[in-house]
């Protein structure tokens, strides 16, 4: 006797807990992944505080902290009664902020591969090749 | 031979706990021997069969002789009373040893583990489904409308029918169904029934929406399987609680008009012992069909990953009792066995306890006995 698949999609995160990136960053950034390839949709809802990090095993203070960041970039929306969703409004955009935190973020990278003697080429395919498996996800 | 038949009818609990926990090894999930985390293909090595299969054959050594020595105990009581006595130091005897052979094992797979480095050279993640609480993981609580109906009915037949019921009452039953205790009549006793049959559903709707607030234990080796086979073991044992939940309440119900109604007694011992017997297998058929978590319920197979499972081996003292004041978890599947247990590093899941405990002694004083 096979269970059937039931209908509805899994959102499934995954936290690598050897990572020397800190969980609730890894939780950030796999929900705005999620965002990206629609699998969170917008005004879609995301599990309490409390219920993610018993899922996860995790103390509730990571998954605030990583709701928080969430929230302040406008990916996310915290109610009182509603709960965590993901921003219905649509996505904050690129603004004169984020582009100089991008800036900052991207040149020790762009640096370490320079000092490794990566060429502009490889690592701009590279961005590309990501662009695309994200934008393949979407499908 | 009236006296046989109940010994046996009482031994037989003896009999299924002791098969239940000496295959307990082949119901966990895959993911765990003897209360410690393995990756899943470890459980299927020959090393770890033969440990199942011996254990399997040591725990038959222990129970089927207490068995034996507690029902022959039993038979040669003086008194039902005593031959009680005798059946329940005999279970927490029967669990104790079997615990114990358990803790043999148990510290041999710790050993096992940490000279094998099976788990050091994988990478170890968790896994969650946020929209897992947004699925309909079990049925709703509206089905314990059925129960409180008969409710309703025990107590206002017990109200309309008040003169015809006898002026000492049975309080308390032995095994085979019959009156042990009785107690004067009176507006407050005769309601005993339907006080019980309340906290009863109240029991019972509570452990329905424990077991979908549970913590989602989904197996990083293979998501898609896990979940599915999560879910589905969910769903099914709350089917189970609603059946058992509506059996009892229909048992109690069936004993207090028994009361005003000229029911034979041993029409109303066959008729429990019968409902009984059907929620007792119904449970044994769901571990075996079921497995811990699902694990033995065939799916599909989804893609396997390369991570495994989180190692909180350091939570879970003794492999069974899990201590995590760090998580705020209340309800997490057991490791060695059906089901859902505390988590005990968190006060809310001893207030619970406490608050339960605090309940059947305050309906008991109430009642005053």
């Amino acid at each position: 006797m096979l269970e059937q698949a039931r209908k509805e999609t899994a959102v499934i995160i995954k936290i690598d807990l050897q990572s020397d990136t800190p969980i609730y960053t890894q939780l950030r950034n796999t929900i705005i992944e999620g965002i990206v390839s629609g699998d969170l949709k917008p005004g879609e809802p995301l599990p309490s505080v409390r219920n993610m990090a018993s899922d996860l095993g995790v103390n509730m203070h990571t998954v605030n902290k990583a709701y928080n960041l969430l929230k302040q970039d406008g990916f996310i929306q915290i109610h009182r009664q509603k709960g965590v969703v993901i921003n219905p409004d649509g996505m904050p955009e690129v603004t004169a902020d984020y582009l100089e935190n991008l800036r900052d973020t991207l040149r020790p990278i762009i640096s370490e591969a320079m000092c490794r003697g990566m060429n502009e080429d490889d690592f701009k395919n590279l961005c590309n090749e990501i662009f695309e498996v994200l934008k393949g996800r979407r499908e | 031979m009236e006296n046989l038949m109940v010994i046996l009818v009482m031994y037989s609990t003896y009999i299924i706990l002791g098969a239940l926990i000496s295959f307990m090894p082949y119901l966990t999930r895959r993911t765990e021997s003897f209360g410690v985390s393995i990756p899943e293909d470890i459980y299927y090595s020959k090393e770890l069969r033969d440990m199942r299969k011996i254990y399997s054959k040591q725990a038959f050594l222990v129970f089927i002789p207490l068995t034996v020595i507690f029902s022959i105990l039993s038979s040669n009581a003086p008194n039902p009373d005593q031959a009680t006595y005798v059946f329940m130091s005999g279970i927490a005897i029967l669990l104790g040893a079997l615990f114990a052979l358990y803790l043999k094992y148990y510290f041999q797979m710790k050993n096992l583990k940490s000279e094998r480095n099976w788990v050091q050279d994988k990478p170890q993640a968790v896994v969650v489904d946020t929209s897992f609480r947004n699925k309909k993981i079990a049925y709703s609580n509206l089905w314990f409308i059925i129960p409180t109906f008969i409710m309703f009915i025990t107590l206002i037949m017990t109200i309309i029918f008040f003169e015809q019921i006898p002026n000492r009452i049975p309080i308390h039953y032995g095994f085979n169904w019959e009156p042990t205790n009785m107690i004067e009549k009176s507006n407050k006793t005769v309601l005993w029934v339907p006080v019980q049959q309340i906290f009863m559903i109240g029991l019972f709707v509570f452990i329905n929406s424990m077991i979908s607030r549970a913590k989602q234990q989904i197996n990083a080796a293979n998501p898609e399987k896990s979940l599915i086979q999560n879910q589905s073991f969910r769903r099914k044992w709350s089917g189970f609680i609603i059946f058992t939940g509506t059996i009892m309440v229909l048992i109690f119900a069936f004993v207090q008009l028994s009361l005003i109604f000229d029911i034979d007694p041993k029409t109303l011992t066959f008729l429990n012992l019968s409902f009984t017997g059907c929620i007792v297998l119904y449970a044994i058929v769901l571990s075996v069909f079921t497995g811990q978590g699902g694990s033995r319920i065939k799916v599909a197979s989804g893609k396997d990953a390369k991570e495994i499972d989180r190692d909180d081996d350091i939570y879970w003292k003794l492999g069974q009792f899990y201590f995590n004041p760090n998580d705020p978890t209340i309800f997490i599947e057991k490791r060695f066995g059906i089901g859902w247990t505390l988590n005990f590093g968190n006060i809310r899941g001893w207030l619970i306890i406490i608050v339960t405990i605090l309940l059947i002694m305050g309906l008991r004083y109430l009642f005053s006995f």
